[in-house]
């Protein structure tokens, strides 16, 4: 799909997703995990699309919007990251490897994740807005007007949707812009090979580290954290039994290949 | 406080209203917040469900606006059960509508339930089955890729609108009944296992993202990985610091998550580790 084309998706998602999130239906389109994958088939990148959902799916899987409780905007977070990931990978191209895979998803995520605090400000700002659309709505209701004041909830929520279409085609432009940036510096020949094989290590493991962390933030989170974590601790436990049974099968049969 | 509606009989009382009118009630369920505030809450989705159904039960503009004005007051519920208060309100409706009940019975049915069903709602849905789902889709990812997302979305959703359907029809069916229908989804009890179901996702993904790290790093950056071939072969020389560096991050992280640290700062700072430790070692 062409940038141009890829960016028009990304927007007209980015409204869909931001009303579906709590104003229509709530049937998990626009969890990050979804998001993710969504907007990496967008851009042609699918499995960075998807690392990134799954990261920020697990770090806000125990956020619940109950009572006057307001999370963090788990959408905002997703979007900005996906969005940015985008526009580094369309203008970096083939900069070399300090801005591939691992380094994208790490960069993409740190500048995405502080985005759902604003995503929750701006929540709180549409939940005040509809107070005044609420009272609009009951006045009409005084004056007879029922379809006047009915038609005025539905409108409720389009600041959300505008912002997050906002959001996501600003920091597409941030991620461009980063990714020039950085193209300009040509980093694979002002560094050495020894430096660009020690960063590219180094975000490998950050990726790694973030994921696991996001694991652990989801551990924590989840109702009676101590059950979870000694059932978490089985689970793994069987996991790395049934890797080590099953890769010892193959590697026995002579068809040994990575997992 | 609300006293609980005397149930009617189920079959004497149920509303004729088209089936088309109905199903148009039951779609706009779904824009229930679509004006969610914190005065009102959801009583503009509420209204604006209903209606359809209003128009058709009160021909008359003066009983129509009375009717409007009972469903204008504060309401808020899970919105995935609301289908259940839907369904009884437009039962209550039209039996005000044919004089057979009076006004308050609607509005009594409303406050009666809308407490209980938030809670058992957000207990159930929010802080049960979608974390599973959640935790389901990214352990799936390990074995079949891209399709765990609709196959999560599939199966949360096959769920979700089933539930949202049937509680609508036993809603406008039975009236104040509908408790017992409910009563027979057991959604407390199921509470414990959808969260076990979470924990032991969350511990195997966690396990398998530090198992495959070599072939998902291959796969982000289009690299060949060295180390995928220690780890199919589980080659402890090489798999046990990884194993041990995650188990120790993954503990801290836990711990001082417990003691409200700020989880932006965790995320953050466990990269900002990994960066170091990868970057030197």
């Amino acid at each position: 799909m062409s940038p141009p084309a890829a960016l028009l998706c990304t927007a007209l998602l980015a409204g869909f997703w931001a009303i579906e999130r709590k104003a229509f239906l709530q049937a998990m389109l626009s969890r990050p995990v979804v998001v993710g994958t969504c907007l990496g088939l967008v851009w042609g990148m699918p499995w960075l699309g998807l690392a990134i959902g799954s990261v920020v799916e697990l770090f806000f899987l125990g956020a619940v919007n109950i009572g006057a409780s307001l999370p963090g905007n788990e959408l905002w977070a997703c979007l900005t990251a996906l969005s940015f990931a985008a526009g580094l990978s369309t203008s970096s191209g083939d900069v070399g490897a300090p801005l591939t895979g691992p380094a994208t998803l790490v960069l993409a995520l740190a500048v995405g994740m502080p985005m759902s605090l604003v995503g929750r400000h701006f929540d709180e700002v549409q939940e005040c807005l509809n107070v005044r659309i609420g009272e609009r709505a009951a006045a009409d209701l005084m004056h007879g007007k029922l379809d006047t004041a009915v038609r005025l909830g539905i409108v409720g929520f389009r600041l959300s949707a505008t912002l997050a279409v906002a959001a996501s085609l600003l920091f597409w432009g941030v991620g461009w812009g980063a990714g020039k940036l950085v193209a300009s510096l040509d980093l694979a020949l002002s560094l050495s090979a020894q430096t660009l094989a020690a960063l590219e290590r180094g975000f490998g493991f950050a990726a790694l580290g973030m994921g696991l962390a996001a694991t652990a933030v989801a551990l924590a989170t989840l109702n009676d954290a101590r059950r979870s974590l000694l059932i978490a601790l089985l689970a793994a436990l069987i996991c790395l039994a049934l890797w080590s049974v099953l890769n010892l099968n193959v590697a026995g049969s002579g068809q040994g290949s990575a997992p | 406080m609300s006293q609980r509606p005397t149930p009617q009989p189920a079959k004497e009382s149920t509303p004729h209203l088209p089936r088309l009118l109905l199903l148009r009630v039951f779609v706009r369920t779904f824009w229930l917040q679509v004006a969610w505030n914190p005065t009102g809450m959801q009583n503009l989705g509420m209204v604006h469900a209903l209606w359809p159904a209003l128009e058709a039960l009160y021909p008359d503009p003066a009983e129509r606006r009375q009717a409007v004005e009972r469903h204008v007051t504060a309401f808020n519920t899970h919105p995935y059960l609301a289908a259940a208060i839907i369904g009884g309100v437009l039962h209550h409706e039209a039996r005000i509508a044919r004089g057979q009940e009076p006004p308050e019975r609607a509005t009594a049915f409303k406050a009666f339930l809308m407490g209980p069903l938030a809670a058992l709602g957000d207990g159930f849905f929010w802080c049960s089955l979608r974390p599973a789902f959640g935790a389901l889709a990214v352990l799936l990812t390990f074995a079949i890729g891209l399709w765990s997302v609709p196959v999560a979305l599939l199966a949360y959703n096959a769920i979700h609108l089933w539930v949202r359907a049937r509680l609508f029809l036993a809603g406008l069916r039975e009236g104040d009944a509908v408790l017992d229908e409910i009563a027979r989804w057991r959604f407390s009890e199921r509470r414990l296992p959808l969260r076990c179901l979470s924990a032991a996702c969350l511990g195997a993904s966690g396990m398998l993202l530090c198992l495959c790290a070599p072939k998902i790093g291959a796969r982000l950056s289009g690299i060949t990985a060295s180390s995928a071939a220690a780890f199919t072969r589980l080659d402890w020389s090489a798999v046990w610091p990884w194993l041990l560096g995650a188990l120790i991050l993954q503990v801290t992280v836990v711990f001082l998550e417990r003691r409200h640290l700020n989880p932006y700062v965790l995320l953050l700072g466990a990269a900002l580790l990994a960066f170091g430790a990868g970057a030197l070692g």
